[in-house]
């Protein structure tokens, strides 16, 4: 052994041959000791409590399905997952299912995940388009599955949940900030964007619609049009044809809701297609509707939303051109007769001038920015075009029989002038008073010259009508053709008023000789009147003078609304 | 789609790069210096300057509402996991910094590889290795104040073969890459283990050596081996 000893030491060959393996053996060690102590650790998934939306909207179903609208802000839920081990993740992958909806599904593997990485897993759940069914709020899950395996270690899984709140169709949420971070009034309508999905051109019931105001205009305008006149021309068609067809503003407010710890606005809002069917609509409904049929006619349109009230700008080139989509109900905003087109483009000039909190939402770029509409169950065409129709149908009655009792109560000129002369018996002229007189000489009357005198709604059978902007007490013309009788005449007047979604009542009447004495009310969207009318039947039909006021003030004015009813004379 | 960083960035600065003011167009200058780390999270800082009008604006929406500011931050850019935001203004000289961390400002390729995407209208007017500088100027509108924003990303120390992927487009990215750590490198467990083995082997080779070199005869003596 000694003798081993020796030899190895004294061999320079055997030396080397154990230096070097001295060596390498330290230098592995080394390798294997770094390596243990920092790589033993095994890989570790940690994730931060995820974000869940705690609700979203059936009809903006393909917003949430796409990553890149509005930087993907819209996504159902966000985790973050960490690997806060000392080795590798491996397979991670995140999987999500909504019972019911949408079955297990991994939109992405995300495979490694180095020690000490971030990685940021959101969800845009591909809802199917079933979901526009849902007409109420429902309860839904949403499921996330995380799966992973650490190196050299098995496969873990583990499963996160949370419910959230899925709209009814027609339901639509104008912000999802919690309460306490409502700052402004702009943070109530964070969500409003949405409301642009509802603009749907592509609509059949829409375009149904649309190829009704056009065709009444001789097709010209049919097609995209970028020149002012064509635009303004196609609005003024649109907003005649509402007005005509008996399509009227119906007013309802938002009901604030509370979902979580979240406050928020919640109305219901119809699409534009339930908005034809029922010839009725909110402010927002109706900005949608006009969004949709002059997006359908190839317009650049922008919903505008201000505090209590919205309303639809057209854009032609650099100009633009609001207009008071409520305007087609007069008492809507604030008048007592049919208001114009061009007074409807004032008002809504005006409104968007002295308002200072205002929201845009121009529609074709929200559109390209991702605010999709949602697929629409199929509709009875043929139904739709026999419904529209009809109502043309109704509205050009209206306006024959309106035409018709002024040319048929129109007496030959002499026939005029000398019974005009032997028999009408004109009150006396008083002071401050302003007088009245059938172009027929069918009736005079007269009325305090402060009232103002606006155009008639002839599509209801009144064809002249005062009224006093103060107290708005009014008098009016109502000429009724082919009625034999003031019954008869009222009973077609009422037909007339419930196309237009209000009611006549009629409370008491009396008969004196060829005068009829009615005492009646009148129901509807636009408040509530009463008034005292006198008719009498002439040839082809029935002529009367109705004076009223707002119910709320009627017993205070009913002296003076008896004492203008005196004025009324008949030839 | 914008990238994460443009767009917080962006909307810092949201109602004044939106705004008219009045006045003529002008110019609102930003600066960010972004520190990456190993492990791709950021510490990002974003400082600029504004117009005496300009400043009323910012100061109405965010410069007294930081709040707010993170709230639209993290609801906004939903791609990042924002951590911490801190906002110091100075009102005399009109000036603010934020500083924002984030992590996962960048993603981890199929090949290993790290990336942080950028918005194309982003353009590389000098880089080292380790920094990267690009810069913007964008318009939100004709009446909207030009923005001018100056990028500084830094990358980690450890960072490699850093470029930029299509330029230009799109799909901008700046990529680089990050040497393995210990603990993902079975490199190291098998070079150690060879080592070892090696040293082993050299060790039983020098024993074998010496045994044969022990059953050798010794050698004949000086006048022994002349006779011989």
């Amino acid at each position: 052994m000694v003798e081993l000893y020796f030899i190895m030491f004294r061999n320079r060959r055997v030396l080397a041959f154990f230096a070097c393996g001295v060596v390498l053996f330290a230098c592995g060690a080394g390798l294997l000791a770094t390596w243990a102590l920092t790589g033993a650790k095994p890989g570790q998934l940690s994730w931060d409590q995820p974000t869940f939306r705690k609700s979203i909207m059936s009809f903006g179903y393909k917003v949430y399905a796409n990553p890149q609208v509005q930087e993907g802000r819209y996504f159902l839920s966000k985790v973050v997952l960490k690997n806060t081990g000392g080795r590798p993740i491996r397979d991670l992958t995140v999987s999500y299912q909504v019972p019911d909806y949408i079955p297990w599904t991994t939109p992405e593997v995300a495979g490694e995940l180095p020690p000490g990485t971030s990685v940021v897993k959101l969800y845009y759940p591909k809802f199917p388009e079933r979901i526009t069914h849902l007409a109420n709020q429902t309860t839904a899950s949403l499921e996330i599955k995380l799966q992973w395996r650490e190196e050299g270690g098995s496969t873990k899984e583990q499963v996160l949940r949370d419910d959230f709140t899925i709209y009814g169709v027609n339901e639509v949420q104008y912000s999802d900030l919690p309460a306490d971070d409502i700052l402004t009034w702009y943070d109530q309508w964070n969500l409003a964007q949405f409301v642009v999905c509802m603009v749907t051109p592509n609509d059949p019931v829409v375009k149904e619609y649309a190829a009704a105001i056009t065709k009444r205009m001789g097709g010209t305008l049919a097609g995209a049009t970028q020149d002012p006149d064509q635009v303004v021309e196609l609005m003024k068609a649109t907003y005649d044809y509402m007005r005509e067809t008996g399509m009227r503003y119906a007013s309802a407010e938002g009901v604030p809701v509370s979902i979580g710890d979240a406050r928020t606005l919640v109305q219901t809002v119809r699409l534009p297609r339930d908005v034809i069917t029922t010839n009725n609509g909110l402010c927002i409904e109706l900005a949608i509707l006009w969004a949709s049929i002059l997006d359908q006619l190839g317009c650049q349109t922008c919903i505008v939303m201000r505090p209590g009230h919205a309303f639809t700008i057209v854009m032609a080139g650099d100009k633009y051109y609001p207009v008071e989509c409520t305007a087609i109900t007069p008492k809507a905003v604030g008048a007592t007769a049919d208001v114009p087109f061009e007074k409807a483009m004032e008002m809504a000039a005006e409104d968007l001038q002295k308002q200072q909190y205002k929201i845009f939402f121009p529609v074709q770029k929200f559109r390209g920015d991702g605010y999709a509409s949602p697929e629409l169950p199929d509709v009875d065409v043929d139904k739709i075009k026999g419904m529209l129709a009809s109502r043309e149908r109704e509205a050009a009655d209206e306006a024959k029989n309106v035409a018709q009792v002024q040319n048929q109560n129109q007496p030959p000129a002499q026939e005029t002038q000398e019974g005009t002369a032997a028999q009408n018996q004109p009150p006396p002229a008083q002071e401050g008073m302003a007088h009245y007189e059938h172009s027929a000489g069918l009736v005079s009357f007269s009325y305090p010259d402060s009232w103002k005198v606006t155009s008639p709604a002839t599509q209801l059978g009144i064809t002249f009508h005062v009224y006093d902007p103060s107290t708005l007490m009014g008098m009016d013309v109502l000429e009724v053709p082919n009625a034999n009788s003031a019954s008869e005449a009222l009973k077609a007047v009422g037909r007339a008023f419930a196309r237009a979604g209000s009611r006549i009542q009629v409370d008491d009447s009396k008969r004196q000789g060829e005068l009829t004495v009615v005492l009646g009310h009148t129901t509807g969207t636009a408040g509530n009147n009463e008034w005292f009318g006198v008719f009498r039947p002439v040839r082809g039909g029935v002529i009367g003078v109705a004076a009223g006021s707002p119910t709320a003030n009627f017993q205070a004015n009913r002296q003076a609304l008896l004492k203008l009813l005196d004025t009324v004379r008949f030839p | 789609m914008k990238k994460p960083i443009f767009c917080l960035m962006l909307l810092i600065l949201t109602s004044v790069a939106t705004t008219h003011n009045g006045f003529a167009t002008d110019t609102v200058n930003q600066d960010a210096v972004i520190r990456v780390d190993p492990f791709g999270d950021a510490s990002m800082k974003v400082i600029f300057h504004l117009s005496a009008s300009r400043w009323e604006t910012w100061r109405q929406q965010y410069g007294d509402h930081p709040d707010v500011l993170w709230r639209d931050l993290k609801q906004k850019f939903a791609k990042a996991a924002l951590d911490k935001l801190d906002l110091q203004r100075n009102d005399i000289d009109r000036t603010a910094t934020a500083d924002i961390e984030a992590r996962a400002l960048t993603t981890v390729r199929d090949d290993g590889s790290r990336a942080i995407d950028m918005s194309k209208e982003f353009r590389l007017v000098s880089n080292t290795p380790l920094e990267w500088v690009f810069e913007s100027a964008s318009q939100a509108s004709p009446d909207a104040p030009i923005l001018a924003q100056t990028f500084r990303i830094i990358l980690p120390p450890q960072a490699m073969n850093a470029r930029i992927d299509s330029p230009g487009t799109a799909a901008q990215q700046l990529v680089y890459q990050m040497p393995e750590s210990a603990a993902n490198n079975s490199l190291l467990l098998w070079a150690g283990i060879l080592a070892m083995g090696l040293g082993i082997l050299l060790g039983i080779l020098g024993l074998v050596s010496a045994f044969a070199s022990s059953k050798r005869p010794p050698p004949l003596p000086p006048t022994l081996a002349r006779q011989a």
